[in-house]
Order: structure tokens, then C-alpha cells, then sequence
């Protein structure tokens, strides 16, 4: 009888943070539908998939991680295999860009690309992608394929579609937390005669060649003042499950300040994490700082075809992904092979990574005003309601 | 349903915290796919004007002149992206036996990761491979050397004050 209480208290409790979550992390259908199309594009010029290549690196190179899928293999798959691999994954996102059974490619998307990157990563190393694709495998339960879509998708139980964006922000939130944790265990501390910023820093700068943009700049500042950063970062990784509780307004904050803080690790440690911009958008209501009303009249309007340059962009930019792969080239970032991609990328982030900054700022500013004025307007529509029940004439 | 509530919140709870926690008690057993982000909590001294950095490098002996030449990661193994480049070279290409090291979790526990055993018949085509790598970049396609540096370097300036070599091999790739 006691554990049935202490479940339903359990039960009670979670409901009520989950629809706070909920709350926070909601976002319209349209909103969704237009992140999708960004989505599409940004993938195909900046982060498109190939993997193909570890086919033509030497078996003895095969080292997957223990706990990994991989492991279950005794080495990298044939090449045709991958190959094919990669141009499914490229057509899957050409179908997403433009709305045909968005629900199925993402998940199957998704699926695919957790399963070749596990090969990808065989060579040794894991990198830290799997935000992005967690979170896209999140949009696929909303109705990110419902609007703006040549084949709509059925839309999604509202609860369903609720919850899952509010997943998508607990993923944000422990993801951070992930890289935050250890962080705290090493650099909150008062001994300024090291540093964890800087630990980042000079081996960048001297092993990597990380000397662009503001990074000789780090010079001119006293090595113990770059203290104040190491406790940001730790603040600032620890803090999204606050701001997520907080409400939309916060949550929102927090995403500014995350573009914020990875402008600032590609201006000094020359670092380009540009494709969190589509971890973070998914969040934003994306057209109402540019008439989000005109664009959603002119969805349904046979006179704006908003289709016909987003499917004819996607196409040619599949067909052209597919040519390189069937050449036997092959590259993530704007179709660049080799170095150069390196220091192409980083001028790229900032542009992609100001643009995000700008949108959030956009839907922070119009959430901040639409508070305003109902705040502003709520005693009078008090005392109009007061007036309408007490005035027998509006009966 | 019931409970849906709970049962969600422990199912995500799961699936988020146990990868966690492995890779938290035991780095080299992180898995993938798991909800992880790079901690990267390493601290450096910052009082002295000298530092030591570790690195990985690989050299090819010039065609012309006898001397050796330190090989760019992202040239020389295009298209592997750099980032795979010390996993590699610390492994030395494959060319050398690497011995299971024991290691110290958090939790005490000592774990003796076995590297994955190199087929003896996948060798010859490793060799080729970096034979190849080795024409492309204009060096010598017999020798590869691959050393653990210590490289020291004056922060006032950036000046690389010396290069220590920790471990240096050759190997005959014919």
C-alpha cells in the first residue's frame, strides 16, 4: 500500500516536470516544417554523409571500441556496401528536404547513420555527433513532416509530438551535462596556476596549427585571468536542466548563449562546432521575425510554389553528392576534398553559427515584447471582463 | 497507461546514465552510440613560461637527399580525417604488436583492455597502403618512421625550444 503511494507521488511529481518541460521545449508545427527544409540544406552542404572511405582503409586498421556495435563485426564492411550506404543516406535527406514521408526517412536515417558511424569510429576514435542525431531521431515523432511537405506526414498525437521535443531539450541538457561533470571535478578550483581553457588552448595553437581569428589574441591576456572561463564553461554546460525548468523564455536564453559560446571557442581555440546550429533551432519559432503570417498563407497558395526551389535545390544537390561519391571522391563540407576543409569550415561556422544567434535573438525579443504587452494589457482585459459580466447590455 | 510517466523517465534514465557511467569510471570503454559530449578536463600549468606538449609523429625519408621529413596527418592520410590521426599512429599503423595495457578505473578495479588482435594476412596490405601514402606526399615508399615527441615551447613567444624523443621507430615497409 506504501509503494503504491510512493509510486503515484513518483507518478505526480514526473508529470508535473515533464509538462514543464514540455512547455519550455514546444514549438508550432509550421516552425517545424521550415527547420526541417533548413535541416535538408544544411546536412547536404555541410555535413553530408560519407563514409565510404573506410572501406579503402587496410583491415588491420579495424579497432572498433568494446562496447560498441561494430564490435559484433570482424572488420570495416566491402565497399559497395557503404557506398550504397552513403547514397541511401544522402536520398533519404533529399526526401526529408522536401517532405515525403519525413517520419520514415528520419528514423530510418538515423538508424543508418548511428550504424556507419560506428565503423567510421572503429578507426580509434568516437567523436561527439550523436547529439544531433539523437535530437533528429526526436523530430521524427513531432510534425516536422506535416507542414511544407510535398507528401504531408499525418499529424503526429499532439502529446506524442509534445513530449518528444521535450526529450530532444533533456537530451541538449544531459549532453552537456556529460562533458560538464568532469569538468567541474578539475577546473572548479582556486589554484590559478593552471588552467582548463588554456589546457585546450596551447596545444591547439602549437600542435595544430590553431592560429586564426582571435587565437593570437590569447597572448595579450594574462594567462590567470583566463580562470573566469574555465568556471563559465562549467556553469554554463551544468546549467541547461535549470533554464529548461525555468520556462521557454530561459530555455531560449540558454540556446543564445550556447551559439554564444561556440562563436567564442571558433574565434579563440578555432574549433567549428557549427552543426549544434541544428541541435538548437529546432526550439526556435523560425519565421515570425520575417511575417511568419504571409508565410504561412502562402503555404497552401498555388502562387507561391515554396516547393519548387527547395525540391529543385535538394535534387541537384543530391545528384551532385551522388556524382561524387560514384567518382570516388567523397566529402562532408561543401563538397571539399582534403585540408583546406579545415580552415574553409571555420569562417563557414561563423557565418552559420551568427545566423542561428541572430534567429534565436529574433524569437527572444518577440517572446519578450508579446510578455510585455500582455502584462501591460492584462488589467485592462481584467476590467473589461469585470465591465462585460457586470453590464447587462452585453448579455 | 498507469505509471507512464515513471516508466519513461526510468527508461530514458537508463539509457542516458549507464553509457555515462561506464565511460565515467572507465574511458576506454566508451561506448557508441551513447549520449556523451567530449569532457576534455585536462588542466596546464600556467606560472611557467616553458611547456610540454606530447604528440605523435610520422616521418618519410625525402626521394632526393637522405634526410628525414615530418609528414602533414591530414595530407598523408586523405580522406581519413586528421581527427583519426594519433588513434593510428599510436597504434603504429598496425606495424607493431601493441601489448594490452593494464588500467586503473576510477573505481579501482584494474582492467586489462586486450587490443584487437591484427590478422597477420591483413599486414601486407597495411604496408602497401602506406607505401602508397608515402609516394603521394614524395618520400622514400620503403620507410616509415613513427615517433612519441615531447616538444617543448616557450609560451612568451611560441618558440619550440627542442624536441625530445620519447620513442622512435623504423619500419621497413617492403
Amino acid at each position: 500500500m506504501k509503494m503504491i503511494g510512493f509510486l503515484n507521488f513518483v507518478e505526480r511529481g514526473l508529470a508535473i516536470a515533464w509538462q514543464r518541460l514540455e512547455e519550455a521545449c514546444s514549438n508550432d508545427a509550421h516552425s517545424l516544417g521550415l527547420f526541417r527544409i533548413f535541416w535538408g540544406c544544411f546536412i547536404l552542404l555541410f555535413d553530408a554523409p560519407y563514409s565510404a572511405f573506410v572501406s579503402h582503409v587496410p583491415q588491420a586498421f579495424y579497432n572498433p571500441s568494446v562496447l560498441s556495435l561494430a564490435n559484433f563485426f570482424s572488420g570495416f564492411p566491402p565497399y559497395w556496401l557503404m557506398l550504397g550506404g552513403d547514397l541511401v543516406k544522402i536520398w533519404l535527406v533529399v526526401l526529408i528536404t522536401v517532405g515525403i514521408k519525413t517520419r520514415w526517412c528520419t528514423i530510418t536515417f538515423c538508424v543508418l547513420t548511428f550504424l556507419s558511424n560506428s565503423f567510421v569510429y572503429s578507426l580509434g576514435k568516437i567523436d561527439h555527433d550523436v547529439v544531433l542525431w539523437t535530437i533528429t531521431l526526436c523530430l521524427a515523432f513531432t510534425d516536422w513532416g506535416a507542414h511544407y511537405a510535398l507528401v504531408p506526414d499525418r499529424h503526429a498525437d499532439p502529446k506524442v509530438s509534445r513530449r518528444a521535443l521535450a526529450t530532444a531539450g533533456v537530451v541538449i541538457a544531459f549532453g552537456f551535462f556529460t562533458a560538464g561533470f568532469e569538468k567541474a571535478l578539475h577546473w572548479v578550483n582556486l589554484d590559478f596556476s593552471s588552467g582548463g581553457f588554456l589546457s585546450w588552448f596551447y596545444p591547439g595553437y602549437y600542435l595544430l596549427d590553431r592560429k586564426l581569428l582571435l587565437a593570437p589574441w590569447v597572448f595579450r591576456v594574462p594567462a590567470q585571468s583566463f580562470k573566469i572561463l574555465d568556471y563559465t564553461a562549467v556553469a554554463f554546460e551544468l546549467s541547461p536542466f535549470l533554464f529548461l525548468f525555468a520556462g521557454r523564455t530561459a530555455w531560449r536564453i540558454w540556446l543564445l548563449v550556447a551559439t554564444c559560446f561556440h562563436l567564442a571557442n571558433a574565434l579563440l581555440l578555432n574549433i567549428p562546432f557549427y552543426i549544434h546550429v541544428l541541435v538548437y533551432l529546432p526550439f526556435i519559432t523560425f519565421p515570425r521575425g520575417f511575417g511568419r503570417r504571409k508565410l504561412e498563407a502562402r503555404e497552401t497558395s498555388v502562387a507561391f510554389r515554396w516547393w519548387l526551389p527547395v525540391t529543385v535545390g535538394a535534387v541537384i544537390l543530391g545528384f551532385a553528392l551522388t556524382a561524387q561519391r560514384l567518382t570516388g571522391g567523397g566529402s562532408q563540407f561543401l563538397f571539399i576534398e582534403g585540408a583546406p576543409v579545415v580552415s574553409i569550415s571555420l569562417y563557414v561556422s561563423l557565418v552559420v553559427l551568427s545566423f542561428c544567434a541572430l534567429i534565436i535573438a529574433l524569437d527572444l525579443r518577440r517572446r519578450l515584447a508579446s510578455a510585455r504587452l500582455s502584462r501591460t494589457s492584462s488589467p485592462s482585459a481584467v476590467y473589461a471582463n469585470a465591465s462585460s459580466v457586470n453590464d447587462p447590455a452585453t448579455d | 497507461m498507469k505509471y507512464s510517466n515513471t516508466i519513461y523517465t526510468v527508461a530514458l534514465s537508463i539509457v542516458f546514465f549507464v553509457p555515462f557511467a561506464v565511460a565515467f569510471v572507465a574511458p576506454p570503454l566508451e561506448p557508441y552510440p551513447a549520449l556523451l559530449l567530449p569532457s576534455g578536463a585536462g588542466t596546464i600549468k600556467t606560472t611557467e613560461d616553458q611547456m610540454d606538449f606530447t604528440r605523435t609523429s610520422i616521418y618519410g625519408k625525402l626521394a632526393v637527399g637522405d634526410s628525414w621529413t615530418r609528414l602533414s596527418p591530414s595530407q598523408f592520410l586523405s580522406p581519413i580525417p586528421p581527427e583519426f590521426f594519433p588513434s593510428l599512429a599510436q597504434r603504429y599503423f598496425a606495424l607493431r604488436p601493441v601489448e594490452p595495457v593494464p588500467y586503473r578505473t576510477r573505481v579501482g578495479v584494474v582492467i586489462k583492455l586486450d587490443p584487437r588482435k591484427v590478422d597477420e594476412k591483413d599486414i601486407p596490405r597495411a604496408k602497401e597502403w602506406l607505401r602508397t601514402r608515402l609516394k603521394e606526399t614524395g618520400c622514400e615508399d620503403s620507410l616509415l618512421r613513427i615517433c612519441q615527441e615531447v616538444v617543448t615551447i616557450r609560451r612568451s613567444d611560441g618558440a619550440e625550444l627542442g624536441v625530445r624523443n620519447e620513442d622512435d621507430r623504423i619500419f621497413e615497409l617492403r
